[in-house]
């Protein structure tokens, strides 16, 4: 479900709301340095006479797909024959609710969503990680409501995106740190309500990732403490498929992963070119969006400690009857790496 | 470029070529030492983490001190291990890896210690135990996927390292491989090219020698370049150029000296046979007058006459032969042998002469010549067994090395070979006019045939074992 599309290339009219569909159009202006970076990782362009593949992709408008934002806007699905047709999501959740329902090929979301929704009975696959972050989604606390550490979260309200990465997070944070978590009310927000819910006092401290972390550090000050859980917290952001697409559309996804791939060696060859380009996709401030960035490990891959946080997730949810009492499911069952694996072998390091 | 200045090229090339592949094997074994060491690091590094690995697990089900204390040593050689592999890691991407891995290493330590120090302080009652639990069910499950992590990292690194060995060895051959074919390739065309340049020249040289040979003394070489066989080239021009010199002057002092040969001889011949008519005239109608003595002398008058008419008749013969054009054809030589021995064969009692021709003897030559050539040889044979009641006179035809060589064989009186170099000269005899008389002209007379045919005569005998004069006619081309 699109709730508020918005619009990625740079010269579209700030008001106008549709998708944006990368064509191969827009393959033809990228610079010839893209062609080049594109021969050294050893994926170069499609041939012309090879038929394009449309695949319809519920992207979330956020750093953390910051491969997927590259990759569309420097056009490497175009060069790869990919007919990349955009659904814009304000975060992941609402992505993988638009797979399960069937609207999309393809979405791109944190963990949490996917175990939630493969727990829920969604017949998902994880095709790989887009990027990994020890400090992205942290705790914002109000020092007004007597917030020095996590441990002085007891008792207190904490705003949270329900089924999201953050509430996994912070039900991490409060463990680790040995917080009574019946004493702590948690209170169901939309991201974007976050900020002011928090501003007003309404809540004592929200759970939530960036940029709203370090938006919220720029606007209130010296009036919040960040607190993050990265000796004990990967997230991690994936490119999720319908059940079975690595090998029913394998041509497509194989293509996709040579243009996610090119993106990573451009973000690693150019990162200062890249984050323009995803500020710009996301209009984000160009010199905020530099400690954004930098939050991130954009890596596109697939590891076996992902299965690891399936499970830890899975364990959780189920724990806190998240989602209905169940044996919790063979997490390499929700993971196809075929087309990765064809793309780029040591890119998969599952223990199969 | 000379062809001493391409071989020496060639040579340098070779040397280069060998000290290239020395420098570029020397240089791979350090490299491929480095990289067997950083190899061995690496090995080790993943070795580590899967033993520790192991210990984690033990500590997890039994919780003893040993375990604990063997995961926390890995652990500090682990870091070790990456702080000495950061040093020998080229890539940047080897390196990055290796810092992850590092981050991750302590990032383990932490969160081992964390389980270690729940165990060991236990929460109280049953919901501390349960929080126990739980923080303990997650820190593990970070701690795995730190494990998982390493374990990956490492075998990146491993990969890595393995494939920079190959692909330095690849590289040194490759580069070996090149340097060789590069200095095989260029000494294989100088070669080439030397051997083209020599067959060239030689092959010029060779004609020029042919034609030289021929009698074609105009022909030049006229070779351009600065090598070798260039200048012999040239040099084979000076002298070609200096040859037809000397052969113009002496064709010319020839000239000169037949015509006054013959026109000594012609004049010489009108006084002399005046000399000879009147002291005949006088012989005849003084006789009486002169007395004995006087008629003695005209007697050796007449006959230094007659012997100086015989020398005239030679010396015209020798200047004739010398002069006039071949006149090549098919000559049955055994016929034309047969015809001048027995009209050359002397007569008189009490001498027995066996003349043997062989059969089929055949030749292209100028007739006349030969004849003149055969009457000389003959007359020759038949003087020098004179001596003997019964000789024998043969002609016939030898072959000797593809040569055809035809001879004249008597059994006479012979001679000494230590002067048969003198048996051909002009006037050159090896006994008196007492014992065998002759003018000293008819083998000078043959000689000068047998070189206007392109051939050679010489002579082999012994004294009182008779001789045999050879020649050849140049295989019939004058």
């Amino acid at each position: 479900m699109i709730t508020r599309p918005i619009l990625l290339v740079e010269d579209r009219p700030d008001d106008v709301e549709r998708t944006i569909r990368v064509s191969g159009a827009a393959a033809r202006s990228v610079p010839a340095l893209a062609v080049c970076l594109a021969l050294a990782v050893g994926c170069g362009p499609r041939r012309a006479d090879v038929p394009v593949e449309k695949l319809t992709v519920a992207l979330a408008m956020l750093p953390h797909a910051a491969l997927f934002h590259v990759a569309v806007a420097r056009g490497f699905f175009g060069e790869e024959r990919l007919d990349v047709v955009v659904q814009p999501h304000r975060f992941g959740k609402t992505a993988v609710d638009a797979l399960v329902s069937g609207e999309v090929d393809l979405a791109t979301a944190a963990e949490t969503p996917f175990v939630l929704a493969a727990l829920g009975g969604g017949r998902i696959v994880a095709l790989a990680t887009l990027s990994s972050a020890t400090k992205n989604t942290g705790l914002v606390g109000r020092k007004a409501s007597g917030i020095a550490s996590p441990r002085d979260l007891a008792g207190k309200r904490i705003g949270v995106p329900f089924s999201t990465n953050a509430e996994f997070f912070l039900d991490t944070l409060l463990t680790y740190h040995g917080v009574d978590k019946g004493s702590v009310r948690l209170v169901d927000l939309k991201p974007d309500e976050l900020p002011d819910a928090l501003a007003r006092g309404a809540v004592d401290a929200v759970a939530i990732w960036n940029p709203y972390v370090l938006d919220l550090e720029k606007r209130l000050g010296d009036d919040v403490l960040v607190h993050y859980a990265d000796d004990i917290y990967l997230e991690t952001f994936a490119i999720l498929g319908g059940k079975g697409i690595g090998e029913r559309r394998r041509d497509a996804i194989e293509r996709l992963m040579r243009a996610l791939l090119r993106a990573e060696r451009f973000v690693w060859d150019h990162p200062e070119d890249a984050a323009k380009t995803v500020a710009a996709t996301l209009k984000a401030d160009p010199a905020d969006f530099a400690a954004v960035w930098a939050c991130f490990n954009y890596r596109v891959r697939l590891d076996q400690g992902l299965l690891v946080l399936f499970g830890q997730e899975a364990r959780w949810a189920l724990r806190t009857g998240r989602v209905p009492k169940q044996d919790p499911p063979n997490f390499l069952d929700y993971v196809e790496a075929g087309p990765l694996s064809a793309v780029r072998p040591g890119a998969v390091r599952l223990i199969r | 470029m000379s062809i001493r200045g391409r071989l020496r090229a060639s040579l340098a090339v070779s040397l280069g070529a060998i000290l290239g592949t020395a420098a570029i094997l020397t240089w791979s074994a350090l490299e491929g030492s480095r990289s067997r060491d950083t190899e061995v690091t690496v090995n080790e590094l993943q070795k580590q983490i899967s033993e520790r690995g192991i210990l984690r697990d033990e500590y997890l089900l039994f919780r003893d001190e040993r375990s604990k204390a063997q995961w926390e040593s890995r652990t500090a050689s682990i870091l070790a291990l990456l702080e000495s592999a950061a040093g020998k890691l080229e890539g940047t991407e080897e390196r990055r890896v290796a810092g992850e891995m590092a981050v991750l290493g302590r990032q383990s330590a932490v969160l081992f210690g964390q389980i270690t120090r729940t165990l060991a302080a236990p929460g109280a009652g049953p919901e501390g135990l349960a929080r126990d639990v739980e923080r303990r069910d997650l820190v593990s499950a970070r701690l795995l996927a730190v494990f998982y992590d390493l374990q990956a990292n490492a075998s990146v690194l491993v990969d890595s390292a393995a494939a920079r060995t190959d692909a330095t060895d690849r590289r040194s051959s490759s580069i070996a491989f090149i340097i060789v074919a590069v200095a095989l390739g260029v000494t294989l065309a100088n070669s080439v090219a030397i051997g083209k340049l020599v067959e060239r020249r030689v092959g010029l040289l060779r004609e020029g020698a042919g034609r030289l040979t021929a009698g074609d003394l105009t022909y030049r070489l006229a070779v351009s370049g600065t090598d070798e066989l260039a200048e012999v080239a040239h040099a084979f021009d000076t002298m070609a150029s200096r040859v037809q010199q000397h052969v113009l002057r002496l064709e010319s002092l020839n000239r000169e000296l037949e015509a006054f040969s013959y026109s000594v001889s012609h004049d010489l011949r009108a006084p002399l046979r005046s000399i000879d008519g009147f002291a005949r005239i006088l012989g005849e109608d003084h006789g009486e007058t002169i007395g004995a003595e006087g008629r003695r002398c005209l007697e050796r008058i007449v006959g230094a006459a007659g012997s100086m008419s015989l020398l005239i008749d030679d010396l015209l013969k020798l200047s004739r032969v010398s002069r006039g054009e071949l006149l090549l054809e098919d000559v049955d030589l055994s016929d034309l042998a047969r015809t001048v021995a027995a009209n050359s064969r002397p007569g008189g009692p009490g001498r027995t002469i066996d003349v043997v021709v062989a059969d089929g003897v055949r030749a292209v030559c100028d007739r006349g010549l030969l004849r003149v050539a055969l009457e000389d040889l003959f007359d020759n044979a038949f003087k020098f067994t004179s001596r003997k009641p019964q000789c024998r006179v043969e002609f016939g035809t030898a072959n000797d090395g593809g040569e055809r060589r035809y001879f004249v064989r008597d059994d006479g009186a012979g001679f000494d070979p230590a002067y048969a170099g003198k048996l051909f000269g002009a006037f050159q005899r090896l006994h008196t006019g007492v014992e065998f008389p002759g003018t000293g002209i008819g083998l000078a007379t043959v000689q000068r045939i047998v070189q206007r045919h392109g051939g050679r005569v010489w002579a082999e005998g012994r004294v009182d074992h008779g001789a045999t004069f050879y020649f050849t006619l140049g295989e019939g081309k004058p």
